[in-house]
């Protein structure tokens, strides 16, 4: 830490030997003795008025130093947390894209399911109206295909919002910032056009606007790098929009999940476990190994909730990095949200895509 | 008046709950007790209970609010007696009767196959 002390205490270089003010070099008014002082001595004679402005000089000046190197580490500091925000947005986003393949193959597989399980019983009629059930499976084929394409649609907006902190964060480093700021600019165009599209998408009968809560409006601090301060004032509405329906798409997909997969985990408990041990033939090698494997994907399911604690977090950091330039924001807790996600997203796709063993 | 919303949550959780009736263990060993004409139709209900699930949720709650409103009793009703029959499903013609009224009410608010 840099102090300007007076003369009369710690800095040899202020001291003269000829008499003269060493801290105020020729300015001898507020020091009226004209004493010979040896370098580094302390000055032990000066005038009390003399003595007591510099220690207040000193004193402001010290402050002023500390509040001046205070709130460089500050600024500094949010700066870096922006890194540490846009790799949690990262790990988020492949988990958010994880979740909506989950939901696609969970509602392909309870319809399957449906199918399957009705077959046998109407076997009879199935050879004498085949172009019933034929029609019957291409229409739900076509259901299931605009539901992927509502999947499809929230995935990209994820990606592209990944894409956007990842700008941001670079944005922080003042000698790449400009570079960086109009490919920051184009993502936030993008995000801002596809936020109308997502607003409109279909999940449970209401549209993901439907869903979506309206929180209070950000207030935008000022930070020092200018690239960052203007393109914050620009994005902070539509990147708050965009987290608000990502938090809805979520709670949406969190849903259908649980609804989609309930139906076909209880009927894989049935036709892996419960029927192969009812069965007068003998029991499959595999049998164990199918039962925990459905045991694993219904504990598995409890945790889907975990993505909208991640997404909720995402959308409250990027609040408190944006609006409050110096207060704390809770990276650990969000890097703590989008770990526990990103567990659910794998545990899912190792349990609940998994076929029955023979 | 019920809000819409609300009248098409009830009746997708009444289908999501019938759906999963008929795919328990339970209502199939009731199944197998009946005759062949009646599993046939037991077939085809869950079938289009699966379709008419499939549709509600791709629909646009905005597109089909005033079918909806325009039907509220008749759904409230079929609604109302679908979770009813539910309750025991030992009664095989009582839930069969019951998914195919909810299912005609479906097919008034959005097309079905």
């Amino acid at each position: 830490m840099l102090c300007w002390d007076s003369h009369f205490l710690v800095r040899p270089q202020f001291l003269y030997v000829s008499g003269r003010c060493g801290y105020h070099k020729n300015h001898l008014g507020c020091c009226p003795t004209k004493k010979v002082i040896r370098p580094g001595a302390i000055m032990g004679d000066k005038s009390s008025s003399c003595r007591d402005r510099h220690t207040s000089l000193r004193r402001v000046v010290c402050l002023s130093s500390l509040i001046v190197l205070a709130l460089w580490g500050c600024d500094q500091e949010r700066l870096d947390q922006y890194s540490a925000f846009a790799t949690a947005g990262s790990l988020y986003v492949t988990s958010f894209h994880q979740l909506t393949t989950q939901a696609g193959t969970a509602m392909i597989a309870v319809d399957s399911v449906v199918l399957i399980r009705e077959r046998p019983n109407v076997a009879p009629d199935l050879q004498k109206h085949p172009e019933q059930y034929s029609s019957r499976i291409v229409q739900h084929d076509k259901l299931l295909q605009e539901h992927l394409a509502v999947l499809k649609l929230l995935d990209a907006h994820a990606t592209l919002l990944g894409s956007y902190f990842n700008a941001i964060a670079k944005l922080t480093d003042s000698k790449t910032a400009t570079a960086t700021s109009a490919g920051a600019t184009d993502l936030l165009k993008s995000i801002d056009s596809m936020d109308g599209d997502v607003s409109k998408a279909t999940l449970g009968g209401k549209t993901v606007a439907d869903y979506a809560t309206v929180g209070t409006a950000f207030v935008v601090a000022h930070f020092q790098v200018k690239a960052l301060d203007d393109q914050l004032q620009l994005s902070s509405p539509i990147i708050d929009k965009a987290l608000s329906l990502q938090e809805a798409a979520v709670a949406a997909l969190a849903e259908e999940i649980k609804s989609s997969l309930t139906d076909t985990l209880a009927n894989r408990e049935v036709s892996d476990v419960i029927n192969p041990y009812l069965s007068p033939h003998d029991l499959p090698g595999s049998w164990n190994t199918n039962r925990e494997a459905y045991l694993r994907a219904s504990v598995t399911l409890t945790t889907v909730n975990s993505a909208q604690t991640a997404i909720k977090q995402l959308h409250n950091s990027f609040k408190q990095l944006v609006e409050n330039k110096s207060g704390p924001v809770d990276i650990q807790t969000l890097v703590k949200a989008v770990t526990d996600m990103a567990a659910y997203a794998n545990a899912a796709d190792a349990t609940l895509k998994t076929s029955p063993s023979k | 008046m019920a809000a819409v919303s609300d009248l098409y949550s009830d009746l997708l959780a009444a289908l999501t709950t019938a759906r999963s009736a008929i795919l328990s263990p339970e209502w199939q060993a009731e199944l197998d007790q009946e005759s062949s004409d009646v599993r046939v139709a037991a077939g085809k209900a869950g079938m289009d209970l699966q379709g008419a699930i499939l549709t509600l949720s791709n629909a646009n709650l905005s597109d089909i609010a005033t079918e909806m409103q325009a039907n509220e009793t008749a759904l409230i009703t079929a609604t109302n007696g679908l979770t009813q029959a539910l309750a025991d499903i030992t009664k095989v013609q009582d839930v069969l009767s019951s998914i195919a009224k909810a299912i005609t009410i479906v097919g008034k608010i959005v097309t079905l196959v």
